[in-house]
């Protein structure tokens, strides 16, 4: 049974995500990092607003989780991250169309997820610094058993932006990246091959 | 004699996992892994593949439509009440593990919620220990391997249990040997009991998955994403609350700065 215990605390995650109320700031002694802290609060809190209408019809909320994506989000980076080796070898023209496309499917993949929102509370507990730079916020969605989210933040250009989620350990950026290796590597088409095939997926949803 | 079998497994386990590790240590560099795209050591892809299309199969010819009907049909303050009763069920072996790891303070907590769930809770059907500020954690012998240092070793995908490594697949033979109520059952000819309580375990735990199940299949390789999901939430698991007073956070295999 250990897949399926797995599956459902992955299920908890999941909407764990999806689920972010009312955000608090935690109280810290750490200075520098209440800017970091304060700047996830406000990210969580306008997505909150956002798939809390539940109302909304879904090209709206879909729209709405696009420009909060790319106003605090750096996709760029992600994007990169994400296609690792592949991203040395590929064009430009590759590498545009493949982050155009990349950002199309986490909204869409979100979007469909934010459905499932109940209301959960969500607090800011504190934050850590990163091993290699940019700063770890650390934050709970409280449930029975609360669901650990920590958002990796950096600063770029004066202002912070998150690059990568992590949910009960699990990095919305590695696992992306493990996905889309294992596409690239299994159609042996290189980024082209990835690209057609996050082609493919859109149109089908 | 089945158990004497069942031990023999067990021991070649044990060894093939050491043997595994010792081979997979001197020469796979970090460079290597990463750049693989893959943190996960997997050597028997192709195996755990088939393996995979057995299990999606099962799922939906069978597993999904019977958690779907679960759920619409027990009500959910009911299920709620079944999943209390399993998971109260669950801590001794939790319990053995806590104390396994040396961590006294999580044992002592699992014995606390084990002993208000079991009485004041009514059997465990509601769990009034989390209220008192008894929070659930859940352990298993794979993690108690983990944290005296063992890795996980080869990814193994297995029939009906989902993803796995040979660390964990271990782990879960020896947990189902050291919990206390399999004995009982099985010395009391209760075996059906057991059997009762394993299908709800799945029931509920399918149930209560459902959208994160549905949004996996909807990628394009559901395989590679249960093999990462499975590593990184064991690999976390494994460290959490576990005296990680460390004031950095491991951040060098996260998206860099631009």
């Amino acid at each position: 049974m250990l897949r399926l215990k797995l599956l459902f605390l992955l299920g908890l995650m999941t909407v764990g995500v999806a689920n972010i109320n009312t955000l608090h700031a935690a109280e810290t002694t750490n200075q520098a990092n209440n800017e970091q802290e304060k700047f996830v609060s406000e990210v969580g809190e306008s997505i909150r607003s956002l798939i809390a209408d539940k109302n909304l019809p879904q090209d709206q909320l879909e729209s709405g989780f696009r420009s909060i994506l790319k106003k605090n989000f750096n996709l760029h980076s992600i994007g990169k991250f994400v296609l690792a080796k592949y991203w040395r070898i590929a064009t430009e023209e590759e590498k545009t169309e493949f982050l155009k496309l990349f950002e199309d499917s986490i909204v869409k993949t979100y979007a469909a997820q934010f459905k499932d929102y109940s209301g959960e509370q969500f607090k800011v507990i504190g934050s850590k610094e990163g091993s290699d730079g940019g700063t770890v916020v650390l934050s709970q969605v409280l449930r029975q058993k609360p669901v650990d989210v920590n958002w990796f933040v950096r600063e770029k250009n004066g202002q912070f932006q998150v690059n990568d989620v992590i949910v009960e350990g699990v990095s919305m950026s590695v696992t992306q990246r493990s996905e889309y290796g294992a596409i690239i590597s299994k159609c042996g088409n290189g980024v082209q091959g990835l690209i057609q095939k996050l082609r493919e997926n859109l149109a089908k949803q | 004699m089945v158990n004497k079998n069942i031990f023999a497994v067990i021991i070649s386990l044990f060894i093939m996992c050491n043997s595994a590790m010792a081979e997979d240590a001197p020469d796979a560099t970090k460079s290597e892994i990463t750049d693989d795209n893959s943190e996960v050591i997997d050597p028997l892809e192709d195996f755990n593949r088939v393996i995979f299309e057995f299990n999606t199969v099962f799922d939906e010819i069978l597993f999904r439509p019977l958690a779907e009907l679960y759920g619409e049909v027990i009500p959910s303050p009911v299920r709620t009440g079944i999943h209390n009763v399993i998971s109260n069920l669950g801590a001794p072996v939790v319990f053995i593990n806590d104390v396994l790891q040396l961590n006294p303070e999580r044992a002592s907590e699992t014995l606390g919620r084990f002993l208000i769930n079991s009485t004041v809770g009514i059997g465990g059907l509601i769990d009034v220990a989390s209220d008192q500020g008894l929070v659930y954690h859940n352990e298993d012998f794979g993690l108690t391997l983990g944290s005296y240092g063992v890795d996980g070793g080869p990814f193994l995908m297995l029939p009906l249990l989902g993803p796995s490594n040979l660390r964990d697949a271990v782990g879960k033979v020896a947990d189902i040997f050291m919990d206390p109520l399999n004995w009982i059952a099985y010395n009391n000819d209760k075996d059906r009991w057991l059997y009762a309580k394993t299908g709800l375990d799945a029931l509920d735990a399918r149930t209560n998955s459902r959208n994160l199940t549905d949004s996996i299949e909807k990628t394009i390789d559901p395989y590679a994403q249960y093999r990462t999901l499975y590593t990184q939430n064991r690999e976390y698991l494994k460290t959490s609350d576990k005296a990680s007073n460390k004031d950095t956070v491991d951040t060098s295999d996260l998206p860099g700065a631009d």
